[in-house]
């Protein structure tokens, strides 16, 4: 018996990445679309990370017996906290306000999210099992609490493949000095997934948006050297038996060349309407708010193009302890330092899901408003909150999500989960279903084991789901 | 799949034949190989006793045929419909079984199908009874039978097959190809075989040199050539780092512990350079392993007489390359997680195993018990993260014995003098105590010597009285059951403490050892009572200091000591070492005693250890100060309630008290002090002092009672100078990271892995799969689990490491996962040969270059990597290696190829210094890996993240890869360099030359006429480019007189206007050091520094010209400059250039200078030059230059005292500022150039464009004083212009200027992507990088 293995059957054959990467090679793609388990309801995700550690009962999740028992020690066990300096119960200083259909109530400070309430599912009992910044960051991002594993951007886009070959899968946005998150880039990594999947960084308001994208030279001289080496690569090609690996990396050059004119082309926004960027904000004299209403336009465009994870970077406002890693993170200041971040995001984040709906995009498109842990409903010195990972909201909203959903219950001092307790493995296996695909399913073999980003955890939350 | 593919597969059971099955006996067929598999792989979940999961039992014959919700899963006789068969096979995406693992072997496919297909013949009739379903489930019974896999068996010895009388390796290698019918290639091209050992064996291309011996030499016998290459490349010292680098993966190298603050890693660097060291030594793989676990402990260390240090001691910092978060709430969690790490990365580096799969349930396919994973963690999680002395201890010791006899003989001195004294002198009547705490002893006396009769007695009776309550107050201290309490001075107590460093000894001092002054006048420091000391001989000694184990409660914790300020004291709980919200830390004071106190509440129930370091000792946020002492003498562990301990009176005043005063009168006071004195002098001298007696005899020393000046005891000064000369040799220890071992212990076994629900205590021992007897109570276990590495009934390690070197040389391991020989990991293609080296290397002593030289003299090595159409067909993943694996380079190489070509690559100070950053010019092993940023030209080839083993590094092709190398600076300054390397001479050879550095090889004619017609047509190019680039210049240039014509009587109007305010404010600002104003000629105002013309520079029309080879500089100037300001006006010729300076201040070589210099780093952009980019960053977010070739433009960088690097334009500031250390220009040795970088005055230093004025500051000037310079106020906007013109001239104006729009806008367009000006040869250059060959070696 004797079978001839074509070479596309000895490549997938391979168990390594290398052999789906040289075949991705072979396609002449940076990236091969992959097929998703099943009919997906959401091609792409954009992800709007609230660095720092979102207060929710300043958000929401209201609380009104904070009120009753303002300034009176928790009557309950107050757990562990980082900086162990706890106050007595300190209630919102902001009012919560009914919208939409669903009634939904939404703290003052996002009044222009509150509007798209109807689009919403607001998970009010989420948790997660670290309590500080980088490690919670990781956990949310990756499922562990330490760099090494992907992150959930590079699984998708190892899940799925983008649909746009001069562009990569799995896009970063930064505008106006953000940064990434305390834990650095590891955050957007590919752990031991092929590096094509992890996160490409935009600077979106930089000259050379992502790095070594512009030309040092004009397309012209840089064609001819192009067409002038890869003469030579088609010789040490046929030298080595037409290795694959080496095709691919011929190919690979002509994808850089044409990403050098996609991506300019990318994130050039004049053919973008009036209207529309003042929809998102971007002609606010606020900078950091224009900013990131920067971020949110791209983030469209981008999903447009075919991508199909973006993640979005806050600014930092420089309150409390809310530097540019941890914006969101007022220890001190809660009420100046929480206002000021919402504005910064409010509009331009409903800015993008008017105009998502408007073309017919949100349908296919999953938004995730989450940061790494919530607040404690007590104070941390006089006016600011310690984490609270016992229990915290966020929320989805697009594709495939039934809006006008609240999932879930804390205590009524938001403090513990009573009701519907779930995590980030829960949230990923939802939000990998939403895409078509099994979390159980899409695993990678490392180290001995097949991982998965939802590890050995994880259930769909179908409740939210349309 | 082919049979032969299948025979690959097998290793143990080889398959028989799939031919008929009436033949065999069907029933021994179902009893060795169904019944087995269906025993190891489904009777856990589908049996009749407990789990039956889909309501299948596949334990009897009616379950089997039955089946389960999805029907039956045989149907006997037709194997391609039966379920079960399916299911093995992973036909079905969700139904996959065994469930999560790997598929079962072919060969165990096959047999089902063959027992299928002859009728599924069964004889289990009924299913067995519990109890043989839990003996056969049970994990011994399980662990058993997975210790049949391969890699479980010992290593075999194994006699090559006799082929032909070639090399052993290749001997099994063709035995195996034979036998699918598949002949080895031929040698491969002798160069490519140079760069293919060239890079393997020291990550470095060939030299030209090397390339033309190798060519001579190979022409008469290529197999003795490489013979010899592979002698000389093993010899190279840069083996070592080339290898070091592979070791790095394995054990997860970092230079910091990421998460949130991202910590340093202390001396991590030591490490790296350990390895390089023991590998360029060829040290033993044995030994270095040992070293790895246990190196701290070994009996016999290695010294490195050289370097005096001890090397073994080095091994075991990989512990510390943990991944550490900050401030966890849940400390147990974080030490769970940093210790599996551990076990992680050891297991997987040394036997190959995944034993931290472990940690939750037995693992899920080896024969490692979640026992095994406690039995590790047991070991790893006593070693307490710390920093050790690494010194070679011989020393010390020779230095010790000399001071120790001085202190000896300086105290015999004092002693002799202090007995003759007059104390009634000392303790004068009016003396005032400076000493405001509670052990001053000489409290009593200032209170009550002048007063009198019931004065005195009302006093003494009340200080009487306190004295006594005080003394209450010890006792109730002394009495108290606290949960915890140490006295340090107690020789029990003290050994149960762990210390480490050179300053801790063996027995707690003695009550009354002192130190002595370092500096200055006096003689004795301190006189100590009983404890732990650091510096009893000298404060460059260092310690750490380390409690028992013990569990928190709420209440305090208290400790006494004295130290420097740079000393940590601090708690830890579960190991952590980093400081944080909820992690404390205190410094003690150098001045007294002083009790510090922590709060335990937030931490009760929790298990934890005191920690006391001196400044460079803290395992992670070290201080880098060479003297740092401290002494402990007590702590205690308080529950709330049990009083506050402080320094008490008593301990100084109880004497004083002891016996009623007869008289109560100051005279006999003062008899009782003298007494007193006396008795504790006496005391002293018999070494019987008592800690009060210490106490007292510090206070009198410290008050000036008793003498202690080198005029009052003038033979003692002169032995404490002789004891300071030995002591300044004392060395403050080099340290590196490793582990401090408390009190062994056994670790629970926790339940599921949750660490909230320990379970039973599991001993520290071996993996139990091999030697399950637990280790001695006493130890650790790190020495014996470093023995049971290397122990000859442990097939691991050996095989491990081979496979692993095999790996590295050719580019697939024989186990192509060599991080996991486990059931998940891939089998090996030569199990026997696999052996055979693993034998070989046991038995010649682990000598890696010993095995890597044989590994290369194989003809396998040499064999060309293009694969014949039968291997491609039959074997394209190449297991049998019938021709060489082609390999993409990994990131270091190519970095560090690049930069050897371009001439910059450094490779001297092999194995020295701390590692480098980015800018560095050393080899990339020597980069900081900065965990939370990894430098993103390596991260882009594939170097790994360092969070665990990495054994086999991913190759991928991302587009990001050929951007880099199309667009990276670095790669572009790599290419100019290159090329400028190669700037004379026929064009033939120097492509030649090019080709040859960077592929190995000389180019064909072929190709060397292709190379000529593209530089021609580049060349031609540029040409054309020049020439239009130069026509439409000339076309701006007539416009801009035509604007100038049109605008230039209005703005002469507005400048006569203002010419007065102007000079006034001149006057005001700040006034430079130096001045030069052109048009004034080329001496400076101020000083009169004179300035000379070099190489065609001119001066005209008021402008320094500088073009082509010209620039200027001046004499040396007559004063130091440190902090400064460098200012001028500038124009440039055009913006294209790259590297040239406006204005330099240097050394005359120009070995140190700061530079205003455009376009070096980034294109079009200005920045701070400086020697080696010492104190050069990027102005982070600054502009491209837009302006500076239509107008002159105003440039300052600002150096201020704190390093300070400041760049402003036109008055406004430039970019981001940033810090730099600063640097001194001395005096009367300092010059200042124009137009060049700096000297030497080679061309890409130089630039093309004209100096107006320019100005030298001795300090960094203010944003505003800057302002004031540029002086917006002269500055006359267009716009004012404008408005002043009459209507026909605005009209002609906005004409002009709209044709100036265009014609910049060309201009723009050209020089913004040409680089009109670059090396000829550069695009070739570029272009080599760019090539396959480059990065691939073949």
């Amino acid at each position: 018996m004797k079978t001839f293995l074509s070479r596309r059957q000895m490549l997938a054959h391979c168990s390594s990445g290398f052999g789906l990467l040289a075949l991705q090679g072979l396609c002449g793609q940076n990236q091969i679309s992959a097929q998703p388990h099943f009919t997906p309801k959401a091609k792409s995700v954009i992800f709007c990370y609230m660095s720092g550690g979102v207060s929710h009962v300043d958000t929401f999740d209201p609380k009104p017996a904070l009120q009753k028992y303002t300034g009176k020690p928790m009557p309950i066990k107050v757990e562990r906290t980082q900086f162990n300096n706890n106050g007595n119960i300190f209630p919102s200083p902001f009012e919560f306000k009914r919208y939409g259909q669903s009634g939904i109530p939404v703290s003052s400070i996002f009044p222009r999210t509150a509007k798209m309430v109807d689009e919403m599912a607001i998970i009010r009992s989420m948790t997660s099992k670290v309590n500080e910044h980088a490690q919670g960051n990781y956990a949310i991002h990756t499922g562990f609490p330490f760099m090494g594993h992907p992150t959930a951007g590079a699984w998708v886009n190892y899940g799925l493949g983008t649909q746009n070959q001069n562009l990569p899968g799995f896009v970063v946005l930064h505008s106006g000095g953000s940064v990434a998150p305390h834990g650095g880039v590891g955050l957007y990594g590919s752990g031991y997934l092929p590096a094509n999947n992890q996160g490409s960084i935009l600077q979106v308001d930089n000259a050379e948006p992502i790095q070594n994208i512009n030309p040092r030279e004009s397309i012209f001289s840089q064609r001819k050297r192009l067409d002038f080496h890869k003469n030579f690569d088609q010789q040490f090609l046929n030298k080595v038996g037409d290795n694959p690996q080496v095709e691919a990396a011929i190919q690979n050059h002509e994808v850089a060349f044409r990403m050098q004119a996609a991506v300019p082309e990318l994130c050039d926004l004049k053919e973008e309407t009036k209207a529309t960027k003042k929809l998102y904000g971007l002609d606010s004299a606020d900078l950091q708010k224009a900013a990131y209403a920067r971020q949110c336009l791209l983030a469209r465009r981008l999903v447009e193009r075919g991508v199909r994870f973006v993640e979005l970077s806050c600014l930092t406002e420089k309150i409390g302890a809310g530097g540019a890693a941890n914006p969101w993170d007022q220890h001190g200041a809660l009420e100046k330092g929480h206002g000021a971040m919402a504005h910064q995001v409010d509009q331009p984040i409903a800015g993008l899901l008017e105009d998502l709906k408007s073309r017919g995009l949100l349908d296919e498109t999953l938004v995730i408003w989450a940061g790494e842990f919530g607040r404690t409903p007590f104070s941390q010195g006089s006016n600011g909150r310690d984490h609270n990972p016992y229990g915290f909201s966020i929320w989805m909203a697009g594709g495939g999500i039934k809006g006008g959903t609240v999932y879930g219950a804390t205590d009524e001092f938001g403090y513990h989960v009573t009701e519907n307790k779930c995590d980030f493995y829960d949230l990923w296996a939802t939000v990998l279903h939403l895409l078509g695909l099994d979390h159980t399913n899409l695993t990678y073999r490392h180290g001995g084991r097949d991982l998965r980003l939802t590890d050995v955890h994880g259930r769909v939350l179908s409740p939210i789901l349309a | 799949m082919s049979n032969f593919l299948t025979c690959i597969f097998v290793y143990f059971y080889v398959v028989s034949s799939t031919k008929v099955m009436a033949q065999i006996d069907q029933r021994e067929f179902f009893e060795s190989k169904i019944r087995p598999v269906l025993v190891e792989h489904c009777y856990e979940c589908h049996n009749s006793w407990g789990k039956a999961k889909s309501q299948l039992t596949l334990d009897s014959r009616d379950g089997l045929l039955k089946g389960g919700n999805e029907g039956p899963s045989i149907i006997p006789g037709n194997p391609e419909d039966s379920l079960l068969l399916q299911v093995i096979r992973h036909n079905f995406k969700d139904l996959r079984m065994p469930k999560s693992g790997p598929r079962l072997s072919n060969e165990v496919l096959e047999n089902f199908r063959i027992w299928i297909a002859n009728g599924a013949f069964d004889p289990r009739d009924k299913p067995p009874s519990i109890k043989q379903l839990e003996k056969t489930t049970s994990w011994e019974a399980v662990r058993e039978r997975r210790k049949q896999w391969w890699s479980f068996q010992p290593i075999r010895k194994i006699e090559p097959p006799q082929i032909n009388d070639g090399h052993p390796v290749d001997q099994f290698l063709i035995s195996k190809m034979h036998q699918s019918g598949i002949e080895p290639n031929d040698n491969a091209e002798g160069l490519s075989i140079l760069r293919r050992l060239s890079f393997a064996l020291t990550g470095l291309p060939p030299t030209i040199e090397e390339q033309d011996r190798f060519s001579n030499l190979a022409n008469n016998d290529l197999s003795s050539t490489v013979d010899r290459f592979a002698d000389e490349l093993l010899e190279s010292p840069h083996f070592g780092e080339r290898w070091a680098r592979h070791w790095m993966d394995w054990v997860r190298y970092a230079d910091s512990h990421g998460s949130e603050g991202d910590p340093q890693i202390p001396n991590a660097y030591r490490y790296r350079n350990y390895l390089i060291r023991a590998l360029n030594q060829d040290i033993g793989f044995d030994r270095l392993a040992r070293e790895h676990i246990a190196g701290d402990l070994i009996k016999e260390p290695r010294i490195n007489q050289s370097l005096g240090i001890n090397e073994s001691a080095i091994g075991t910092a990989h512990l510390r390359f943990v991944l550490h978060g900050f401030a966890p709430t849940d400390a147990l969690d974080e030490h769970v997680r940093f210790t599996d790490d551990q076990i992680d990365a050891v297991t997987k580096t040394f036997l190959g195993l995944t034993v931290s799969c472990a940690r939750c349930h037995h693992h899920k396919f080896d024969a490692i018990s979640q026992d095994d994973y406690y039995a590790l963690f047991g070991i790893l999680s006593n070693g307490r993260p710390a920093q050790k002395v690494i010194e070679d201890p011989a020393h010390f010791t020779d230095h010790e014995k000399t001071l120790l006899g001085l202190k000896n003989e300086i105290k015999n001195e004092i002693v002799k003098v202090w007995k003759k004294i007059d104390l009634n002198i000392e303790l004068g009547a009016n003396r005032k105590s400076t000493e405001k705490n509670a052990l001053n002893f000489l409290r009593p006396w200032e209170k009550l010597h002048s007063l009198i009769d019931d004065n005195f007695s009302k006093e003494w009776d009340k200080l009487k009285k306190q004295v006594k309550e005080s003394e209450a107050r010890l006792n109730v201290r002394r009495s108290t059951v606290y949960p915890l309490s140490w006295e340090l001075k107690d020789p029990k107590t003290y050994s149960k403490w762990k210390k480490s460093g050179t300053g801790l000894k063996n027995h707690p001092s003695k009550s009354g050892l002192f130190t002595l002054s370092l500096k200055g006048d006096k003689i004795l420091e301190d006189i100590l009572p009983a404890g732990a000391y650091t510096h009893l001989l000298s404060t460059k000694q260092n310690g750490t200091l380390s409690s028992p184990r013990f569990k928190f409660v709420e209440g305090d914790l208290w400790v006494r000591v004295v130290g420097d300020q740079g000393t940590t004291v601090r708690y830890s709980v579960w190991n952590y070492p980093r400081r944080g919200t909820v992690y404390k830390r205190s410094s003690p004071d150098p001045l007294a005693e002083k009790w510090i106190n922590f709060k335990t509440n937030y931490w009760a129930g929790e298990t934890g250890y005191l920690e006391v370091t001196t400044n460079r000792d803290h395992p992670v946020e070290a201080g880098n100060a060479e003297r740092s002492w401290f002494g402990v003498t007590e702590a205690l562990l308080a529950t709330p309630g049990q009083g506050q301990p402080k320094d008490e009176i008593a301990e100084v005043l109880s004497p004083l008290f002891a016996n009623l005063l007869l008289e109560k009168n100051n005279i006999s006071l003062k008899k009782r002090y003298l007494g007193v004195i006396k008795d504790t002098i006496d005391s002293w001298e018999n070494d019987s002092l008592t800690d009060t007696q210490a106490r007292i005899l510090n206070s009198l020393v410290k008050q000036g009672i008793l003498p202690n000046t080198k005029e009052q005891l003038p033979s003692c000064y002169s032995l404490v100078q002789k004891y300071r000369k030995i002591e300044e040799l004392i060395k403050a220890p080099r340290l590196a990271p490793g582990v401090l071992d408390g009190v062994p212990f056994d670790q629970a076994l926790f339940t599921r892995g949750d660490h909230k629900k320990p379970a039973h205590n599991v001993p520290r021992r071996f993996l139990e799969a091999i030697d399950s007897t637990p280790y001695p109570d006493g130890s650790s276990g790190r020495l014996e689990f470093a023995q049971d590495l290397l122990r000859k009934d442990n097939p691991f390690t050996a095989r491990v490491i081979v496979n692993r070197i095999w790996h590295h040389l050719f580019g697939n391991g024989l186990v192509r996962t060599p991080d996991n020989f486990g059931r998940l990991g891939e089998l090996p293609s030569h199990p026997e040969l696999l052996d055979f080296l693993a034998h070989k290397f046991r038995k010649e002593g682990w000598s890696i270059k010993r095995m890597i030289k044989f590994l290369v003299t194989s003809e396998v090595f040499r064999s060309s990597s293009n694969p014949s159409i039968l291997a491609k067909e039959i074997d394209p993943q190449n297991l049998l290696l019938s021709h060489a694996n082609l390999r993409r380079l990994e990131a270091e190489p190519i970095r560090d190829a690049m930069l050897l070509v371009s001439g910059r690559l450094q490779l001297d100070r092999v194995a020295e210094g701390i590692s480098e950053p980015q800018n560095s010019q050393r080899r990339s092993v020597y980069r900081r890996v900065q965990r939370n940023s990894l430098d993103p030209f390596l991260s882009v080839f594939d170097a790994p993240v360092p969070s665990s083993t990495k054994g086999r590094r991913d190759i991928t092709n991302v587009p990001a890869q050929s951007l880099t190398l199309m667009n990276d600076p670095e790669v572009l300054r790599g290419a100019r360099e290159f090329a400028n390397l190669h700037k004379t001479g026929n064009i033939e050879n120097r492509i030649s030359e090019l080709f040859r550095k960077a592929l190995g090889r000389k180019p064909s004619a072929g190709e060397l006429n292709h190379s000529i017609d593209y530089l021609n047509a580049t060349d031609k190019e540029a040409a054309m480019i020049k020439l239009n680039l130069s026509k439409l210049t000339l076309k701006l240039r007539e416009l801009n007189d035509h604007v100038t014509k049109v605008t230039e009587p209005t703005r002469q109007k507005i400048i006569n206007l203002r010419n007065v305010n102007s000079a006034l404010q001149e006057s005001q600002i700040a006034k430079p050091s130096l001045h030069w104003d052109f048009k004034n000629g080329l001496v400076d105002s101020i000083a009169g520094v004179k300035c000379f013309l070099k190489k065609g520079a001119k001066l005209e029309n008021g402008e320094l010209i500088v073009q082509q080879s010209g620039y200027a500089i001046t004499e040396k100037i007559p004063f130091e400059v440190t902090e400064k300001t460098l200012s001028a006006w500038v124009k440039l010729d055009n913006l294209n250039q790259r590297s040239g300076g406006v204005m330099t201040i240097q050394s005359p070589n120009g070995g140190v200078f700061d530079s205003i210099v455009f376009a070096e780093k980034e294109s079009r952009k200005w920045m701070s030059g400086s020697n080696g980019f010492a104190r050069t960053k990027a102005f982070i977010t600054a502009p491209f230059e837009m302006e500076a070739d239509q107008e002159f433009v105003h440039l300052a960088i600002t150096y201020s005292s704190n390093g300070t690097i400041t760049g402003y334009r036109n008055g406004e500031i430039y970019g981001q500022p940033y810090q730099a250390n600063s640097t001194k220009f001395l005096k009367a040795e300092s010059v200042i150039s124009f137009g060049v970088r700096h000297l030497p005055a080679s061309p890409n230093r130089l630039l093309q464009g004209r100096i107006k004025k320019a100005s030298l500051f001795d300090r960094a000037l203010t944003s505003d004083e800057i302002l004031s310079k540029f002086n917006p106020g002269l500055h006359i906007t267009e716009e004012k212009i404008v408005n002043d013109l009459s209507p026909e001239q605005k009209e002609t104006y906005r004409k002009l200027l709209k044709e100036l729009e265009i014609v910049k806008k060309k201009i723009k367009k050209i020089e913004e992507f040409e680089n009109t000006n670059k090396p000829d040869l550069q695009d070739l250059a570029l272009a080599l990088f760019n090539m396959k060959e480059f990065i691939y070696i073949k």
